[in-house]
């Protein structure tokens, strides 16, 4: 009892000496709206007021990556099965989507951000954390830094964003969420309670359905009564992460805004329109998606020791296998092989429903340092940057191996 | 067995053949130490079939015999024993040790010495000696720039050859090559061999008594140093060494004369904010100065500045900063030379009057 009384009071310290630090950041969360779908909006004018749903092909597994706000009005979502979005709206005007400009859209706007600050998180190519802590002399506000950038996406991408300013990452993700689209929304110190207590718990970061419906069994709908639950229920109940959430439900937030997000793999997976059986077809298709991975890890100048393959049969068990490389490598023969040796030791009997491939434990490469002796692999390299070179000039698609040419 | 000897002594041995006790389980009994008695001394051996040490120690031979006892134990007690008459004494039915001391004794559970594998009987195909101090010299300037990386066995060890009867050393992971040349004669011009950089890290930590002689013999696929009551065997590497001769620039655009402590301290200091992994630090030679600067962003920079006399062209040029002070550290003159041929081309060291020793330092590229 002592016990715990003391640890209250501690933590109660904690409490208030974090909310006093806190108070002093100020993060800015940008989301764009509806991104995929409106930069296609934006480059056709027929697209414009019209149900614009990007995602894999309707007949397919594939999912909805982003709907427009016109299709969201017929209960298609992000994530959703595309035939279930082509149930709700048959008139939809589905697209494949074309991530490489997208990539470049993002970049653009990306380049708007790092002119206020160095401290930019991107979380995807559509949104990001920014921390303008201390830019006042410099740029205004935090609210003046938001809503410059704001009408600057619109004036110079012609693409709207939602924004959220507050004194940390949890409250500024929520405050840009909740007057989507085009909002603004500023979430001072003061008002942090009242913000959060009518809000529903699944709203909390971390919440997913689960813990939702264990907190809905108490008795537990929004964030104001989760407030008021003591540590230790939380800690009892939850463990570790019930701690966690005892300091989210009072905004309390102090993970700080990384720019670069540091990568720890670089995979890419796929799932196949039918089971597949045939063995050459998975390997063709292993090194399709090898050529992509080499790839991204090039782009991001990394190397990596581990290949992971990734194999779902169609009664969904799903499996993986690593092998370690002696030296770390972003040569899509290396991984390539890796992988493929990986897949000829599994006993493929059943019919394979996705297929992925992961590099991991990755550093960063040499960073230009020459070496000497390296005949072999330096031809590789050449190679490989050369088709890279090309892909680059010329796009995607624009050379290929022989292998994966239909 | 029943023999008597001093602390001293026996801690020597221990520790001279420990290192090449396996550290891999792979055969239990490769985790001890050999010790047996021969004429009126202990022989004690270690092998984890890669390398083999044998070291002789002084003692008092009682009543002869042999046992196997475990090196990580045997190690940690003679280490602790006090500065007195030590005895050993095994039961050659059970192999039990009584390790005795004073009034006090250890009991170690030894194995049988005919289950230990024998050192290979090297008959010289072909064998010459050199001082110790030469090669250990050789050695120091040399192994660090061998690959620790066992990705491609070659760059892990050191070539030992014979050019115009001087004994040369190399050893590269291909971002350096450290070069040396020893005048001997009477070395077998038939000499090449590359020799694992651990073995000659061994060597050169157990034969460091300046007289000595090393004596060399040499199989296909092994070699055997030979010291003042030590004995190595290590085996070789098989391929073919880098053709090295081939990468050494024949002359230079710039050739800075460089105080060794000035640029070493400079160079130690500017890495202190090199970025981690790489530890790039750039180095600007103009007129006769030399600009150091390292940058990590989220710390801060470095700036160096140091007298120097350049010959040639102004050059800016990077490195990793550990490749350059590992051989900055073991060149022993005052002064050292730089010879640089543009950016991307390799840099070379050398000790100012000492044609013996060369340094290839390949640059880092910067954008």
């Amino acid at each position: 009892m002592c016990y715990n009384n003391y640890r209250k009071h501690q933590f109660e310290g904690v409490v208030k000496k974090t909310m006093a630090e806190n108070s002093l950041r100020r993060i800015i969360h940008i989301d764009m709206d509806a991104f995929y779908a409106a930069v296609e909006q934006r480059d056709n004018p027929q697209l414009r007021g019209k149900p614009v749903i990007i995602g894999g092909r309707t007949d397919s597994r594939g999912v909805v990556s982003t709907a427009s706000y016109e299709a969201r009005r017929y209960g298609v979502r992000s994530a959703m099965p595309m035939a279930q979005a082509y149930r709700l709206c048959p008139q939809g005007i589905y697209l494949p989507g074309d991530h490489r400009k997208y990539r470049a859209v993002s970049g653009q706007i990306g380049a708007i951000y790092r002119e206020y600050t160095p401290l930019v998180e991107p979380l995807a190519l559509d949104e990001a954390f920014l921390d303008v802590t201390g830019c006042e002399k410099l740029f205004g506000t935090a609210e003046e830094i938001g809503r410059k950038m704001k009408e600057r996406i619109s004036k110079e991408v012609g693409l709207t964003a939602s924004v959220g300013v507050a004194h940390n990452k949890f409250l500024a993700k929520l405050a840009s969420d909740i007057k989507k689209p085009n909002g603004f929304v500023i979430v001072g110190p003061e008002e942090v309670r009242e913000f959060l207590s009518g809000l529903p718990v699944g709203r909390l970061w971390g919440v997913g359905e689960k813990t939702a419906a264990l907190l809905q069994g108490w008795g537990i709908k929004n964030i104001g009564q989760v407030a008021r639950l003591p540590m230790e229920v939380l800690e009892e109940k939850l463990g570790a992460w019930g701690r966690q959430l005892y300091f989210l439900a009072r905004g309390i937030d102090d993970r700080p805004v990384i720019p670069d997000h540091q990568v720890k793999s670089v995979g890419h997976e796929t799932t196949f329109d039918l089971d597949v059986q045939d063995k050459e077809l998975l390997l063709t298709t292993l090194l399709d998606l090898t050529l992509e991975v080499g790839r991204r890890l090039r782009k991001k100048g990394l190397v990596g020791r581990t290949v992971t393959l990734k194999l779902r049969y169609s009664d969904f068990k799903t499996i993986t296998r690593a092998a370690t490389l002696e030296e770390a490598t972003d040569l899509d023969n290396r991984i390539y092989y890796t992988a493929a040796e990986l897949l000829e030791r599994e006993d493929t009997g059943q019919a394979v429903r996705l297929l992925g491939v992961t590099v991991s434990k990755l550093c960063s490469g040499d960073e230009g340092q020459i070496s000497l002796f390296n005949q072999g692999r330096e031809k590789e390299e050449k190679l490989t940057g050369a088709v890279d070179g090309i892909l680059d000039k010329f796009g995607d698609g624009a050379i290929t191996r022989a292998r994966l040419l239909k | 067995m029943k023999i008597v000897c001093s602390k001293d002594n026996l801690v020597n041995g221990v520790q001279i053949v420990q290192r090449a006790v396996s550290s891999k389980n792979t055969l239990p009994i490769l985790s001890g130490i050999l010790i047996k008695t021969e004429g009126d001394t202990l022989k004690l051996t270690a092998t984890d079939l890669e390398i083999g040490i044998e070291c002789r120690i002084p003692v008092t031979v009682i009543e002869e015999g042999s046992v196997v006892l475990p090196a990580r134990y045997l190690g940690d007690i003679v280490r602790r024993l006090p500065d007195t008459k030590i005895e050993i004494i095994t039961n050659q039915e059970n192999f039990s040790t009584a390790i005795k001391y004073g009034k006090s004794e250890f009991t170690i559970h030894g194995l049988a010495a005919e289950d230990f594998p024998l050192l290979p009987d090297i008959q010289g195909q072909q064998s010459f000696s050199i001082k110790a101090d030469l090669f250990i010299n050789m050695i120091k300037q040399v192994v660090f720039a061998t690959s620790v990386n066992s990705n491609r066995p070659i760059f892990t060890g050191a070539l030992l050859t014979v050019e115009n009867d001087d004994l040369i050393m190399v050893a590269t992971d291909t971002h350096r090559v450290a070069f040396c040349r020893s005048l001997t004669n009477g070395v077998n011009s038939q000499l090449n061999v590359i020799i694992p950089g651990k073995s000659l890290n061994e060597i050169s930590r157990i034969m460091n008594n300046d007289d000595d002689e090393i004596k060399m013999t040499i199989t296909d696929n092994q070699i055997l140093f030979e010291g003042e009551g030590i004995c190595l065997i290590s085996r070789l590497i098989e391929g073919q060494f880098p053709n090295y001769q081939q990468v050494l620039p024949q002359g230079y655009k710039s050739k800075v004369k460089i105080n060794t402590r000035e640029l070493i301290e400079a160079a130690e200091r500017a890495a202190l904010l090199a970025r981690d992994g790489s530890s790039v630090i750039k180095l600007e030679i103009k007129a006769d100065k030399l600009m150091i600067s390292s940058n990590t962003p989220d710390i801060g920079r470095a700036y160096e500045e140091i007298n120097v006399n350049l010959v040639g062209e102004d050059i800016q040029i990077a490195f990793n900063s550990k490749y350059l002070l590992d051989a900055l550290k073991v060149i022993d003159t005052e002064e050292i030379y730089l010879e640089l041929n543009g950016p991307l081309s390799p840099g070379v060291l050398k000790p100012v009057n000492n044609d013996n020793y060369i340094y290839l330092i390949l640059p880092i590229r910067t954008v």
